[in-house]
């Protein structure tokens, strides 16, 4: 009696496993981002991958098939990236990953998607190094060396700057942009008169002000996060500096503003994503966006860096649906994709898997708001 | 530049002695190292900015502010340190790491992960004293700190609950035979404590004009080096050791390279303790 019980159990068990298996099973995407350390631009980047794929399904899936999304912490460290990409890539099976965010995350997690052949896709790691990680690694953002060019052009021209001073965070990501800028800056016969750097989690950049006003420059570049950039440039207005300011996507956020304050008007950066893109799906995108950061007052807002994952969840889904689930068949899709309707422009891809779109937008604060100037 | 430097110094180096107060005070009553105290400096700021956002009164959100910081002194000496009394120093040592990671997550959780800037935008005034400029806001650090210092060396020396945790710090045992509540002077150290560390945050949530969940870590370490560097357990050497090492971070800062400025703080710190081992004004034990 009970052996026929158990039978019977294992046998309706084993039906169900089978039916499921047989059915509408999820299709499993991974994404690793920074969701503990770093979470202010996480955050951000998860929300539009949630956004994007509740639009899916609510579309019915793909192909009947809902989605269904792993996220990953990669708290900031590149064992963190990788030790989540193997789990997502053994445990969860994943053929495709969105992040890590960090280009040393994403270095570091290259070989082992070539290995695996997984296809990862990075939102926003900047650095040229990605372009030669191999055929799987892709990115939705523009190099930092397209955004250096663009805000090096634009402090010549209209800008007209004569002499540049330099704040940077003493980072990867900081002193990067500043080998890179000064390279720029001279070749356009712009002067960089004076360099300083300060640590992350720095709130007091008096010395390094106070050593910079020795010199004279009308422009005065910070590149680094925001938590860092907004009290400086705060300070050096305090502290008499007039001079123009520059700095990098990480200020692309109301934050930056709100921590600055009035000493955010007229600061120049770059930015991939533009919120006055005039396409209904951008709209739509703007409007789901927005009413979840309103919803929730420690929801931190950064508009760009959820467009940039909601676009490279989009191209996942599109690629999925043409090619099917499979690594090789995402990439031949994002290979051949021409002009993909996206929020932050229309999309291609080049041979090293760049993005290839309309370029860098360049924006100035003014009256306490971002305003595209060019 | 020299002079200015000096006053940048001087403004850091105060908020280094408030905090490092709190770790002497400490250190000198129980023998042990409260790595949250720059967790305290965090709740201070926190308390302040968060009431001034929902109220718009000062008067209210230094009172919040003080009672945030002087709330977690006394939780964290009733809860992670009390009951480990008379055990190996390590095993406190321990618990006050374990506080201070449990203090930056819940303030992550209540507050979210950003930076918060300060509701109010004070005056920008500005003053020329021998070539250097100097905001109302430094002057202003600066004032506070000085009489903040002076009305805790008052309390210690005139009032009674000062002259217990004077006592007990001296020899708790003996205190506790004249008729002294070694608790309540436990209490009285971690509440004065407290209540400076928090003025320091929330003097510096305005100053640089953002609160965040890890304020606290940086100037929590170099508090801790200048309470070292001082002479652990000597009030006027917390003094000393945060102005030293604010103006030799700035000074190395300016002349050195910037690329090192923190380490230019514990470059003083090593100096100082290889010719004076036990700190610069630090008793002989």
């Amino acid at each position: 009696m009970k052996k026929t019980v158990c039978a019977i159990i294992i046998a309706a068990f084993s039906v169900c496993v089978w039916l499921q298996n047989a059915g509408a099973e999820d299709i499993k995407i991974g994404s690793i981002l920074r969701l503990s350390q770093g979470a202010s631009d996480g955050l951000p980047a998860r929300r539009g991958v949630e956004i994007a794929v509740k639009e899916i399904n609510a579309k019915g899936g793909i192909g009947g098939r809902k989605v269904e999304v792993i996220f990953e912490d990669s708290k900031d460290t590149d064992q963190a990236a990788v030790a989540a990409f193997q789990k997502l890539v053994s445990m969860d099976g994943v053929k495709v990953v969105i992040g890590p965010m960090k280009s040393s995350e994403v270095l570091a997690v290259a070989p082992i998607a070539m290995r695996e052949k997984i296809v990862v896709i990075t939102p926003n790691g900047t650095s040229p190094k990605i372009s030669e990680a191999g055929e799987y690694v892709y990115r939705g953002c523009s190099r930092i060396d397209k955004q250096a060019e663009a805000l090096t052009q634009f402090a010549k021209d209209p800008m007209k700057a004569t002499g540049v001073a330099i704040l940077y965070s003493n980072e990867p990501y900081g002193k990067g942009c500043n080998d890179l800028f000064t390279k720029q800056f001279t070749a356009l016969g712009i002067p960089v008169v004076a360099v300083e750097s300060f640590m992350v989690g720095d709130r007091d950049f008096s010395a390094q002000i106070t050593k910079l006003k020795q010199s004279t420059f009308d422009l005065l570049f910070i590149p680094g996060y925001l938590q860092e950039t907004a009290p400086a440039i705060a300070q050096a207005r305090k502290m008499g500096i007039v001079a123009e300011s520059m700095g990098v996507y990480g200020d692309m956020a109301p934050k930056y503003i709100e921590l600055a304050g009035k000493a955010a008007e007229g600061h120049i950066n770059a930015s991939e994503y533009d919120e006055d893109y005039a396409t209904g799906k951008n709209k739509k995108f703007k409007d789901a966006y927005y009413s979840i950061v309103k919803a929730d007052a420690n929801e931190p807002n950064n508009i760009m860096f959820a467009a940039l994952t909601y676009d490279a969840m989009g191209l996942v889904a599109e690629a999925i649906a043409a090619k099917g689930n499979s690594p090789d068949g995402i990439r031949s899709y994002l290979d051949s994709v021409k002009d993909f309707d996206g929020v932050t422009g229309k999309l291609s891809f080049d041979a090293n898997g760049d993005v290839v779109k309309q370029g860098v937008y360049i924006f100035k604060v003014q009256d306490g708001k971002y305003v595209k100037v060019k | 530049m020299f002079f200015q430097q000096l006053v940048n110094g001087l403004v850091s180096g105060c908020v280094y002695a408030l905090i490092a107060l709190g770790y002497t005070m400490i250190f000198g009553i129980l023998g042990i190292v409260n790595f949250a105290q720059g967790e305290i400096y965090m709740f201070g700021a926190f308390g302040a900015v968060t009431v001034y956002a929902a109220t718009g009164s000062l008067a209210l959100a230094i009172l919040a502010g003080l009672g945030a910081a002087c709330l977690v002194g006394v939780l964290l000496e009733r809860f992670a340190f009390r009951p480990l009394r008379g055990t190996h120093p390590l095993v406190p040592l321990i618990s006050a790491i374990g506080a201070s990671i449990l203090l930056s997550s819940l303030a992550r959780f209540f507050f979210g992960p950003e930076d918060r800037p300060f509701p109010h935008e004070f005056s920008a005034a500005t003053y020329t004293v021998f070539s250097a400029h100097i905001t109302g806001m430094q002057l202003t650090i600066m004032g506070i700190s000085a009489a903040l210092m002076t009305a805790l060396w008052l309390f210690l020396t005139m009032s009674r609950h000062g002259k217990a945790i004077q006592a007990v710090a001296m020899d708790s045992d003996a205190a506790r035979l004249s008729g002294i509540n070694v608790n309540r002077a436990y209490v009285a150290t971690f509440l004065s404590g407290s209540a400076l560390s928090g003025v320091a945050g929330m003097l510096m949530a305005v100053y640089y004009n953002a609160t965040s969940p890890t304020m606290g870590l940086l100037p929590g370490l170099k508090a801790f080096s200048a309470a070292i560097l001082g002479g652990v357990g000597s009030i006027p050497g917390a003094i000393i050791g945060g102005l030293v090492l604010g103006v030799a971070e700035n000074l190395g800062a300016a002349y050195l390279s910037s690329n090192f400025k923190d380490a230019f703080a514990f470059i003083a710190l090593v100096l100082v303790l290889i010719i004076r081992p036990r700190g610069i004004m630090g008793q002989r034990k």
